[in-house]
């Protein structure tokens, strides 16, 4: 054997691998010095290693259960986050498959758009139209300011002959009070009258 | 060192099965009989001490957690190992640096003068830092073999890897070491011990 092969199958040699070339090896470093120095170097590092001292680790079981449980707590925890998640995520699915819910990007707007679809080749029309003019606009504001004012010419013009009627109630109602009286006074003469007519026929039969 | 590795080894320490029923008490049989061989592959892998707690605090709760991804058709160590090399391997990933070797190491076991046990603990201190510092595939090949007294065969379906590539690296990282530690390995002392 050679040198070289002999060096790199040391380590297995000190560890006791066992290899069909273990004969052949201890007869190499029988008579090899060199191979020798070099499996007493590493077997003097396998030394070496048990030099080493190791710290003494005592595993805390009263807290090991209680990471546990921690674990466990959390996990639980996590699981009824995904779960309400998914649930959510299967009610909006089944909302928009109920509602039959489209949503559609168009060139400058958001399209969306539930229940059945418009029929196919007729476009879609509102039924009230909206002015573009919205309040705000100026031509608006004045029509609204001549509006204004005539309301308020016709309320002065209606509380005028409002005031007309009542005067002229008020004097219709002294006339009409006028002619009651006289219409009494002339009851009272004319109720004389027939009383003295009265009188005077009785007279005339008595002789 | 011999002996509490021999106290810890991991060979034919196959669990009792009701820990994966969710038994308590058999988790902690399981926790208490291999904190220490997951503790010291950590603390080689990793190279830190001051983590170790929690690391091995973490294996242990995926240990819990994953239990019935355990098949009984592989040995129990591996599975635990893969399990601590993950935790180790996140552990690196996020410090997003090389591990650095020991701080304050509590010694194993005294020396027979304080000079002699002060110079083991510096060597091991500087063995430690060496081994810290082999890449991980290296690193990780030749704390389970040597440490935890794996098989390469056990290694390699552990690491789902051939045999052979698994070899290599532990001639490689055994390589290494001798060439940083040959300082160590040519102490006069060395070849009297």
């Amino acid at each position: 054997m050679k040198c070289t092969d002999v060096r790199a199958a040391l380590p297995l040699l000190i560890y006791g691998e066992p290899s069909p070339e273990d004969t052949a090896l201890r007869e190499h470093l029988a008579s090899c010095p060199a191979c020798r120095r070099e499996h007493e170097a590493l077997t003097g590092v396998r030394r070496l290693l048990d030099d080493v001292s190791l710290p003494r680790i005592a595993v805390d079981l009263p807290q090991l259960h209680r990471s546990l449980a921690e674990r466990q707590l959390r996990r639980a925890r996590r699981w009824r986050r995904i779960a309400a998640a998914m649930g959510a995520v299967a009610a909006m699915l089944l909302l928009a498959i109920g509602l039959r819910l489209e949503v559609r990007l168009e060139a400058s707007q958001l399209v969306v758009r539930w229940g059945e679809p418009p029929p196919v080749g007729r476009a879609f029309q509102p039924d009230v139209v909206v002015p573009k003019s919205q309040a705000g606009e100026p031509d608006l504001l004045d029509d609204l300011r001549v509006l204004s004012d005539l309301i308020h010419a016709l309320k002065q013009d209606a509380d005028e002959r409002d005031q007309l009627c009542a005067e002229r109630l008020n004097r219709l109602e002294k006339h009409v009070r006028a002619l009651q009286s006289q219409g009494d006074l002339r009851w009272s003469a004319t109720e004389e009258s027939v009383a003295a007519l009265y009188l005077l026929s009785r007279k005339g039969e008595k002789p | 060192m011999d002996g509490e590795r021999l106290l810890t080894s991991t060979a034919g320490m196959e669990p009792d099965v009701d820990w994966r029923n969710g038994n308590p008490a058999a988790f902690e049989m399981l926790v208490r009989r291999w904190q220490q061989p997951v503790a010291r592959f950590l603390f080689h892998v990793v190279g830190r001490e001051e983590p170790l707690a929690d690391l091995c605090q973490e294996v242990f709760l995926r240990v819990y957690e994953h239990r019935s991804r355990y098949r009984e058709t592989g040995t129990f160590s591996g599975w635990l190992y893969r399990i601590a090399l993950n935790v180790a391997r996140d552990a690196l990933r996020r410090r997003c640096k090389e591990p650095r070797g020991l701080g304050d190491v509590e010694p194993a076991a005294a020396g027979p003068s304080p000079e002699a046990a002060c110079e083991q603990a510096e060597r091991g201190r500087i063995v430690a830092q060496t081994v810290a510092e082999l890449p991980e595939p290296l690193r990780v090949v030749l704390v389970l073999r040597h440490y935890e007294e794996m098989s390469f065969e056990q290694i390699a379906r552990m690491l789902r890897e051939p045999a052979s590539t698994i070899k290599s690296r532990f001639q490689a990282a055994l390589q290494r070491l001798r060439d940083r530690l040959r300082f160590l390995c040519d102490d006069p002392t060395e070849s009297e011990r």
